[in-house]
Parts: C-alpha cells; structure tokens; sequence
C-alpha cells in the first residue's frame, strides 16, 4: 500500500492531510480512487470540520482491524469512549457524515449509540430529537395509544 | 434543542437498532414514522438485527399440589444474562363446563401410562412461542407476558386434542415470507406404528403414507406489527417416511425429525413439503448400535445431533455445516460422573456456545442441568429440577398478539419477497 498523502476539506474550508489508507475508509473516497479521479485534494461538500476531524479520528483508529480477540475488545472499548465525548446532537451530525461519507462502521456504531439513548424516549422527546411534525389530530393520537397500549406499560420498560 | 434533519434511510437505520417495545410507543410520533415503521424492508431490518441481540427464555413446568394444575415459571433475559422480567402461565386439567360451547383453553390432560402430559412448548426463534395441549393452540409472547389461543378447525380430521400423547402440532416462522405457520398432523396411528425404544418411552411413528393429510394456518404480520391469523387450510403431500413424532425440533423455517430407519427428515415450512436430509450425520449411518440414544436439537439456528451411548456413558455432539453440506463433530463429552448413577435415563442438549453446552439429563422423576465447559473439558453440575426444564432463544419484534385478526381475508404484505 502506498504511503501517498491525500487532503480532505471539509464544506467550510478545513483541510485535513491523511495517509491514504485512511482516507480509503471513507468508502466515497474510496471509490473516487479506484475511479482515478482523484487529484490530491477532495472537497467534502456536506461534512464540516468539526465533525469531518471526528470521521477520521475514528478511521485512523480502525485503520487496521486485526482479527484478534484482545484487539477487537479494544477497539470495541475505544469505540465506547470515543461516542462518550459526544452529545446526541453531535452523534446525528455524524451520522449524517458517517452516511455521505460511507464509513460502514462508524455508520453501525453510532447507530447503536444513538439507539440505546433515545429507546426510553417518550414519542413526544422523539418528535423533537428527529424534527418531526405531529401531524395526528387528538383522536387519531388517542386511536394509536390504545392500539399500541401494550408498549406504554412503564413498569416493564427495561432499565439501562 | 435543535433538531436535526434525518433522510429516512439513516433513521431506518437507527431505529432498526431500538427495541420493538420501544417502536410500538414510537408508532405515536407521527403518521408518517409509523409508516416508516411498518414498512416490510424495515421490519426485515429489524428482525435481522435482533437476531444478534437475542433473548433466552426459560421455562421451568412444575405440577402444583393438586395434581390438577401445571404452572410454568418463565424467566427472559437478555444477551448479557440480565433477567428482563419473570412471569407465569396456569394450565389446567379440570374440566369446567363449556362454555358457549367452547372447550375450556388451557386444558391438558396426562398420560397415565407415561406420566407425559400432553402439554408441549414449540418455539419459532423470532419472538412468539407457542403451547400445545388439549384446549387447543396458544400462541405466547415472552417479551410483553401474552397468551393467546388459536381457532381450533371446525371439523378437523387432524390431531385430535382428546387423545394424550405426542404432541402432533408443529410451529415455525419463515423469514423469506415473514409468517409463522402452524400444523396440526394426523393423529390416526395405530399399534404397529408406535415402538417403544431402548429407555427413550415410547416413540410414535407414522406409517410410510404416499400422501400425509394435513392442516396448516398461517399467522401474517400485517400493519403496525398486528398479526393475521388464516383459515385453517387442508394440505395433500408425500411423506414416505417414518418419522418419530416426538423428535421434533425446529430451524429457520424448517421442521426436522428422525426416522425409525435412521434418516433425517425435514419439513420446508415455506413449500410445505418434506426431503431427507442427505448426508446423514456419521452416528447415524452406523445406526445398527442398538445401544445408542440420539435426539435432534434446534440450538442458535442450527440444527444437531446428539448422541448418546449408554453404556460408555459418551456423549457426541454434531453439527450440520448447511443442508447440503456435512456434518462437523463438535463435542465428545464423557458423562461419567455426572450423575450418581449410570445414567440411562434421557439427554437432551438445551443451548450450546462456542465453548459451553447445556444439557439435561432426564430420568423418572428429577431432572439434572449439566453445563459442559469444553475449554477445560470439566462437567458442571447446574441444578437439579423437580420439574421439566426447557430452554429457547428468541429474537425481538414488533409484534403484539393483543388483537389477533381472527379468519378476515388475509393480505399479507406481499412485497417481503422484493426487497
């Protein structure tokens, strides 16, 4: 594998120069590559640089996973204490990122992460988290609440 | 706090990950959510995720002091071995009248001459499980604490409930179409079709029948997670074998049995047809060994075959790479020593990991859980039990069996199959 330097920018102008192994985690530059299209510099369009830096903190992380036992628990507790550092508007805007750019893994976890924080949500919190318009009228929210009764018995939510 | 704006894909992409539970209560957030939520390509995420996170149930069936009763305790937890909740289940044997003409649910009734009560657990591996006894079909939510019973067939040719014995239904769930199926099998067998086998009890076997009548209901998943529940439908099909009724086991939309010639059967949940499983796994081609017990088990999502020789007291544990494919020998387990006396009683093996095994040993009246750790090849004793232990995996959903949409015309989502 060669050693070639590749720049990223990011939408607001942020360049960031990484080994090429690593910017090929990003699956969108990847392609761009094997594609031959690639100068040297690649302008990210929807990724800012804040989050863009975060994206490739994480590939340098993965940029070898080796198939040991003792690495991936590693990995897997980086990983933990990597999603820690971040607020859950934080880990949508990377999402978001994770997305364009294609990184299958940072994809998958931040998922889970986000999932595990928001599964005790009330449908009102979800609404405000995901911008979501409640666009039931009060006897169609009363409808599905009685349908759906079962899933609103507190009592049995397991607890984290 | 600000919201951000999502693309459907990347929040199909979060909630696959979030428990059905939870997405039941979501269903609330907006017409548009609950769509998403419902959409076949979802529910198909959904059910694949789970599948890494599945949840183990226990259920331990004790005879109360009257006789009359059988309680299950249930207990569910999670991958971490976290209990999430315990419940129980009452059947009952007296016979109260019938009201509205209806037998009473929840009813079994014993076999005397075997001390077997007709009262069976048959699990699907995706959320629901079902029970088998006399007062017909229950369907059973361990994740939400739901029983439900099924419609009995008007006149049914097929498993009659008022016969103990073997259980004659068998219960799966077909990914490819996202349905469960439940079959009742014919329950006309004679002597010549029942022999008893060396310390295993009596085994039930059919005659070869060019064509095996039976009854099959689908159970769909509709809308928002609400299941469908199918007339009963009369089915013709080839089945020139002789299974053994009560060696049953199920996987991945597959039912398997043994024969009495020492084949292995299955039945296609999907095409509802029957094959025989070819290769056979080694122990059974050398199956002239009289002394040799042999039990099928639908552990994970695979299917095993166990072997046990009582005089050696050895345990073999074999594996099905695929249903092509071969067998793998996994585990050769010495049961020396792990029950006071040799032991000639049943085995059956309940969950098996990479390098563990959980096994019961059943005799008469006790049964011993065994947990064999292959690291150290050390057996570990893991409790004795005055009642039956049985032991499912079981994946999450999104399905509730509160309302079930008894005989309507049934549309299932179709377009499962495209995407």
């Amino acid at each position: 594998m060669s050693s070639n330097k590749i720049v990223l920018t990011s939408s607001d102008g942020e360049s960031f120069e990484v080994e090429e192994v690593v910017a090929r985690k990003l699956q969108i530059v990847g392609h761009m590559i094997e594609d031959d299209c690639v100068i040297n510099e690649i302008p990210l369009q929807n990724v800012t640089g804040d989050i863009l830096s975060m994206v490739i903190e994480y590939c340098k992380t993965h940029v070898d996973e080796e198939e040991s036992e003792e690495a991936q628990t590693k990995l897997k507790t980086w990983d933990k204490e990597f999603m820690k550092k971040f607020d859950l508007k934080t880990h949508l805007k990377i999402i978001l990122a994770a997305n364009y750019l294609n990184v299958k893994g940072l994809l998958d976890l931040v998922s889970q992460t986000i999932a595990d924080n928001i599964k005790d949500y009330t449908p009102e919190k979800i609404r405000e988290v995901f911008g979501v318009e409640n666009d039931y009228t009060e006897e169609e929210e009363a409808e599905v609440r009685k349908e759906n009764a079962w899933a609103f018995d507190e009592a049995d939510t397991p607890k984290p | 706090m600000n919201s951000v704006s999502l693309p459907s894909d990347v929040v199909m992409e979060i909630m696959s990950r979030v428990p059905g539970k939870s997405l039941a209560r979501f269903r609330l957030v907006s017409k548009q959510f609950r769509s998403l939520l419902s959409d076949p390509c979802f529910l198909r995420l959904h059910h694949s995720r789970s599948r890494d996170s599945l949840f183990t149930l226990r259920a331990l069936r004790k005879e109360l002091s009257n006789f009359y009763k059988l309680r299950y305790k249930f207990s569910v937890t999670n991958k971490a071995n976290c209990v999430i909740h315990e419940f129980k289940e009452d059947f009952s044997t007296h016979r109260r009248p019938k009201a509205n003409g209806l037998l009473p649910i929840r009813e079994f009734t014993e076999d005397y001459r075997t001390h077997k009560s007709s009262i069976r657990m048959l699990s699907s591996h995706h959320q629901l499980l079902c029970f088998v006894c006399e007062g017909g079909i229950h369907l059973c939510d361990p994740l939400n604490k739901e029983l439900k019973n099924l419609p009995n067939p008007p006149f049914s040719r097929c498993c009659n409930f008022n016969k103990p014995g073997e259980c004659l239904v068998s219960f799966g769930f077909v990914d490819a179409t996202m349905q469960y199926k439940v079959i009742k099998w014919p329950h006309d067998l004679d002597e010549n079709r029942t022999r008893r086998l060396p310390a295993s009890g009596l085994i039930t076997v059919w005659k070869k029948v060019n064509e095996l009548k039976f009854e099959v209901l689908n159970i769909d998943i509709v809308e928002d997670g609400r299941l469908k529940v199918s007339p009963w439908r009369l089915r013709r099909r080839l089945c020139p074998y002789l299974l053994q009724l009560s060696s049953q086991v199920h996987v991945n939309g597959y039912i398997y049995w043994t024969t009495s010639d020492f084949q292995i059967v299955s039945f296609s949940l999907q095409d509802e047809t029957f094959s025989a499983i070819s290769p056979k796994p080694p122990c059974f081609s050398h199956g002239s060994k009289k002394s040799s017990l042999f039990t099928l088990s639908g552990s994970r999502g695979n299917l095993w075959m166990v072997e046990y020789d009582v005089p050696s007291q050895i345990m073999e544990i074999w594996k099905m790479e695929d249903k092509r494919g071969g067998w793998a020998n996994i585990h050769k387990i010495n049961l020396k020593g792990a029950h006071p006396k040799k032991f000639d009683g049943k085995v059956k093996m309940l969950d098996i990991r990479s390098d563990q095994v959980l096994f019961k040993l059943s005799s008469t009246s006790k049964i011993l859980l065994i947990c064999y750790d292959a690291k150290t090849n050390t057996l570990e004793n893991c409790g004795r039990e005055s009642g039956d232990y049985e032991l499912c995996h079981s994946t999450d959903g999104l399905l509730s069996i509160d309302n079930l949409d008894m005989f309507h015309s049934c549309r299932p989502l179709s377009c499962f199959l495209s995407c």
